[in-house]
């Protein structure tokens, strides 16, 4: 059995579908990558659009959801940690 | 790793050296580590930056400590007594830190949560810091142990990822266990001395490229 998942791994997981994705994801394809339910990805998005690190954007009449900058760096940094914590077995 | 200056007559002007480089990758954990922590909130950064802060301040009171000594001129009692004092007063701070250091680290690859050990572990190291702190082979017998069972951790923590950071972690642990074991042929040896110092600096710039692996772009 899986271990639970922390807020933190979720929001990595979130934005990282974001950019699997290619920097855009349609909301539904959201909900089935961050294996949440839809009132608990929801809560995620809005604390994560807050705090700036994704946006919701419209595109011909389609919404999508894409990163921002902060939300790449916090990415990048959130790898960095990852191989942090792997190095030291933390 | 002892206060007084044990090592050859060529070895003393840059004694300090080995521990100042030492210093300041400890200082690049610290600031790696609050990275993280400043990203995660996760408390084990906390500690983990904590203990390689202990490991900083261990440096700094025994750095501090022999650059005393070798000012001054040793040539009246008055100083010779001060010079006593201060190797004290170092060493103290030394023991005490470097073990503080020791056990929170090893409190935290064991992933012991329980604060009444915790609080045991604290108790004994205050107790060996303040009767023991003249023995320092006790030290450096008592950090090899310590040394040598996180150095276990980190080598199965790499025979489990593979990974490159985590074999430098494990190198650079397993040299400062091997550092102390020199410290202790030096204390008997002094031409030994800059050995042990090259071995203990070795393993922290191991450390250094095991967090350059980990923080590169």
């Amino acid at each position: 059995m899986s271990e639970r998942r922390s807020q933190l791994e979720i929001v990595h997981d979130i934005l990282q579908a974001i950019q699997d994705k290619g920097g855009k994801i349609k909301p539904t394809h959201l909900l089935y990558k961050s294996n949440l339910s839809h009132q608990r990805m929801m809560l995620y998005i809005k604390d994560l659009m807050e705090k700036n690190l994704m946006l919701l954007v419209n595109d011909k009449d389609k919404s999508f959801y894409t990163l921002t900058d902060q939300g790449h760096e916090f990415l990048s940094n959130y790898r960095k940690i990852k191989e942090f914590t792997d190095a030291f077995g933390l | 790793m002892a206060i007084v200056l044990l090592g050859p007559e060529w070895f003393n002007p840059i004694n300090s050296v080995p521990e100042m480089i030492s210093l300041v990758i400890s200082l690049i954990i610290i600031g790696a580590t609050y990275k993280a922590y400043k990203l995660t909130k996760d408390r084990k950064f906390f500690f983990f930056g904590l203990s390689f802060a202990f490991i900083a301040l261990s440096f700094i009171s025994k750095i501090a400590a022999e650059l005393i000594i070798r000012s001054e001129a040793r040539e009246s009692i008055m100083e010779a007594m001060r010079s006593a004092a201060v190797i004290d007063f170092g060493q103290i701070g030394f023991v005490l830190t470097t073990l503080l250091a020791y056990v929170a680290l090893m409190m935290l690859v064991f992933k012991v949560h329980d604060k009444r050990l915790v609080s045991m572990f604290c108790v004994f190291t205050f107790l060996f810091a303040l009767f023991a702190y003249k023995e320092i082979v006790l030290l450096h017998i008592l950090s090899i142990i310590i040394l040598g069972f996180i150095t276990s951790v980190f080598f199965e923590n790499y025979n489990k990822k593979k990974h490159m950071a985590s074999l430098f972690v494990f190198l650079s642990f397993l040299l400062q266990t091997i550092a102390h074991v020199f410290y202790i042929i030096a204390n008997y040896n002094g031409r030994i001395d800059p050995l042990a110092e090259g071995i203990h600096m070795l393993g922290y710039l191991s450390l250094l490229i095991a967090i350059i692996y980990c923080f590169k772009k």
